[in-house]
């Protein structure tokens, strides 16, 4: 995960709309797709995301830099986001939203592992994410979550044996042949 | 030498999560060779680790969902939050005038190009660059020997030890000596891995073992000493170069973009700067250790790093660690390479002793000529009429003379060197080179260094074709260049073949084709060189490379092609079905290439030295 400048954010926290726009810029699609995991719907995900923002630039004078920025800031999300499933109990109707759809379910291989993600429990799901889409070390996720190292890493473990167990018929080595269409094209290649 | 202890027994249910916390780097060190104990017998284990890989990479592949862009929404609740108690900075004072409205609209159009400072750790790496190119220059003679640990290059042999020693002498003479001290198993042919290399200004040695694959081994015929020699060989050629990467990293830190600086450090009672760096960036670094023989490969994205003498800034210290990237497992597959998590040692070079000679013993830069002999036809001599620079950087004349028809001019100083050859007769520039203006007004095309070739810069005029080839920096290539008194033209733009004619294009012309798309994110120092457009048959495709300034190890850099078409074009290779924004395309592992077709274009990414993530950013941030 970039961090910002340390300028940038001493320039945010002093009150700089235009340098808090580079934060924003930075984590504001990150920030959503964490949103999106924890909530499965998109709208809620935008709500939680422009809530998460406003709380951290209200609360930018706060943060010392002991934490890295990302961490405290997915910290902020992941709070709106909790706030928002305990205030509309939307885990139960979100699983049943992110049924793949009837066409893509035959050629979408990324479609069985985003159903059976949404199918975790949210103890599982979270860390899974944190690690494997968004790549932090554990602790950072430890430190997001609020959890210690070793749960985190043994959740990671029984979420992906559950993903595992899950998507029990994967293709061999992960591969696909792909037939092409009939109509011969070639781009032209000028050189190697 | 640490010592070899029993591994320790662990339970299938400890090993397995230790497994999953393996893949990501994050287990507990100690147990590495427990694990690996473990899932020598255990069948179980082995096939859930395979499982647990799988899954991971099935995660990363999975491409992200649609993300909204609520940047204008976020300035706006943001904006109303209210001043808070404000410094004045630069960008207050800009604002001051402004309204609210105004205020939230230059948060959302400054906060993507307000022009920060460099960080102070690009500031760090940039000035260990300088520092390196500078004591380049200074280089008279070197002396060290290094131990090598070498893991991974057969299921039977999972550690290798040899023991390097390297004389130098600048500008042109060096002698590697590399011994295999491997303690190889009693059963089968094993081939002793010794290699002898010997360059001088006018020759060149390699002696190597060669036997079959190493997947073949051991026990399909006896191992060989094949020796090869060249004479007459021309000054700096690209050929028969010096591995000097290892006495001073000027490759490896061409760009000091993508090089990390962690600290200091000891290493043997000296006081070191440590750096790390993907692979891609270091690989003539571990390659001047191994100028022949049988070695493990390595990935592009596996971690280097390397501990840098602070006075003199000698690698004392090299590491290569295997790189916590999904793709890798698949790409270990392809190399026959046992399982390497991430994290996992995979060569070490440490000097156990360097120093700067002020003489050498009598032979050392002797060259035998001997094995399959090649001649480079150089005849030093006069160079001709060649037009020469009037600015050399400091750098003394050297040897000089012609091969063929083509007139040389070398010159050099402590590592640092140039060459200029000269040829008459009409010539056109490489299509992968980079068209630009000279101070001088002049035009040039240049290519960085990389896949075996020097940095170089090629001008056209008065009747001459001029290649300037050093490891000069870039911006130093080009003064010297300005100073030649050549009135270097442009080459032209269109070049036909038959039915098949394409036209060079800037990058404004580019972007404004129709079906064009431009990237809005590029991994960091990646600008567009050049752009191609061909035409043949009623189809157009646009070429565009992107590269660094001063080196691209593969020779491509990133490749974005597009073309208006209806579908793929077919293949027999085996590829990975990806999702690129909704659309389905394809991903070749082995050329490193991610395709799709989207309303009525194709578009293809070429990232041979990164990886299906930056592929995907690449394709995802087209716009």
């Amino acid at each position: 995960m970039e961090q910002p400048d340390p300028q940038v954010v001493a320039a945010a926290r002093a009150g700089d709309l235009a340098a808090f726009g580079v934060l924003v810029r930075l984590y504001q699609a990150p920030a959503w797709r964490l949103a999106f995991q924890l909530l499965r719907d998109e709208e809620a995900a935008s709500d939680a995301t422009q809530e998460a923002f406003v709380k951290a630039y209200r609360y930018l004078p706060a943060f010392r830099g002991e934490a890295r920025f990302s961490t405290w800031l997915f910290s902020i999300c992941r709070n709106c986001c909790l706030d928002e499933l305990r205030r509309r109990r939307r885990a139960d109707r979100a699983l049943q939203r992110t049924a793949p759809a009837p066409d893509q379910a035959d050629h979408a291989p990324g479609v069985e592992v985003r159903a059976a993600l949404a199918a975790l429990t949210l103890d599982l799901r979270e860390p899974v994410v944190l690690i494997d889409l968004f790549g932090m070390s554990y602790r950072e996720a430890a430190e997001i979550l609020g959890l210690p190292e070793g749960t985190i890493k043994s959740r990671v473990h029984r979420a992906r044996a559950e993903l595992a167990r899950a998507l029990s018929d994967p293709p061999p080595k992960g591969r696909r042949w792909l037939s092409a269409a009939p109509r011969p094209f070639s781009p032209v290649r000028a050189c190697a | 030498m640490a010592e070899r202890r029993a591994p320790a027994v662990l339970a299938c249910a400890r090993v397995r999560v230790e497994l999953s916390a393996r893949l990501d780097g994050e287990h507990e060190r100690a147990l590495d060779a427990a694990l690996d104990a473990h899932l020598a017998w255990c069948t179980a284990c082995r096939a859930h680790a395979e499982e647990l890989a799988r899954v991971r990479s099935a995660l990363r592949l999975a491409t992200a969902e649609t993300v909204p862009d609520l940047t204008a929404q976020i300035a706006r609740r943001v904006g109303a939050e209210g001043p808070r108690a404000r410094r004045r900075t630069y960008w207050q004072a800009r604002l001051r005038a402004a309204s609210l409205a105004a205020a939230v609209a230059a948060l959302v159009l400054l906060g993507a190009s307000l022009p920060w400072q460099r960080s102070g750790e690009a500031a760090r790496a940039a000035a260990i660059t300088e520092r390196v190119r500078a004591a380049a220059r200074a280089l008279s003679s070197y002396h060290a020997v290094f131990d090598i640990e070498e893991r991974g290059w057969h299921p039977q042999v999972p550690q290798r030890r040899f023991r390097a020693e390297l004389w130098f002498r600048a500008p042109e003479e060096l002698r590697l000596s590399l011994r295999d001290l491997t303690t190889y198993p009693a059963a089968g042919d094993w081939p002793s891995n010794d290699v002898d290399l010997v360059v001088r200004p006018g020759r060149w040695w390699l002696s190597e073992v060669t036997s079959c694959p190493t997947q073949a081994l051991p026990g399909c015929g006896r191992a060989t000493i094949e020796e090869r020699s060249v004479v007459n060989r021309p000054p700096f050629d690209d050929d028969t170069r010096l591995p000097t990467d290892a006495i001073l990293p000027l490759e490896t830190l061409a760009e000091s973009e993508g090089v990390q600086v962690l600290g200091s450090g000891t290493v043997a009672g000296h006081s070191a700067q440590r750096i790390t760096l993907p692979y891609r960036q270091a690989a003539p670094l571990i390659a001047s250790l191994q100028p022949g023989g049988s070695w493990r490969p390595l990935h592009p994205l596996d971690r280097v790093e390397v501990w840098l003498e602070r006075e003199t800034w000698f690698p004392l210290r090299i590491e290569v660690r295997a790189a916590a990237n999904p793709e890798r497992a698949a790409w270990a597959l392809r190399h026959d390479l046992g399982r390497e998590p991430a994290g996992r040692l995979l060569f070490r070079a440490r000097a156990i002793g360097f120093d700067e000679p002020r003489a050498f013993a009598a032979r050392v830069f002797d060259a035998p000529v001997s094995g399959i002999v090649r001649d480079g036809r150089f005849a030093p001599g006069r160079a001709g009429a060649l037009p020469r620079p009037g600015f050399l950087a400091g750098l003394s004349p050297y040897r000089s003379g012609r091969i063929g028809s083509v007139s040389v001019l070398s010159y050099a100083r402590g590592l640092s060197w140039l060459r200029l050859t000269g040829e008459r007769g009409p010539a056109v520039p490489s299509l992968r080179a980079e068209e630009l203006r000279l101070p001088n007004g002049g035009w040039a095309y240049y290519l960085p260094s990389g896949a075996g070739l020097s940095r170089r810069l090629d001008l056209y005029g008065d009747g001459w074709h001029l290649a300037l080839e050093s490891n000069l920096p870039r911006a130093t290539l080009i003064d010297i260049a300005s100073s030649i008194p050549l009135q270097s033209e442009r080459a032209p733009r269109v070049l036909r073949e038959g039915a098949l004619s394409v036209r060079r294009l800037d990058a404004a012309e580019a972007r404004a084709l129709g079906f064009v798309r431009w990237p809005g994110w590029l991994p960091e120092g990646y600008r567009a060189r050049v752009a191609t457009l061909a035409r043949s048959n009623g189809t157009r495709t646009l070429t565009v490379y992107f590269r660094r300034a001063e080196t691209e190890l593969d020779g491509v850099g990133i490749r974005l092609t597009q073309a208006p078409a209806a579908a793929l074009p077919p293949t027999s290779e085996r590829l990975l079905a990806v999702w690129v924004d909704g659309v389905l395309g394809r991903w070749s592992p082995e050329r490193g290439e991610l395709e799709w077709v989207e309303g009525g274009v194709y578009r293809a990414v070429a990232v041979p030295s990164f990886d299906v993530a930056t592929a995907l950013r690449i394709a995802e941030g087209l716009g």
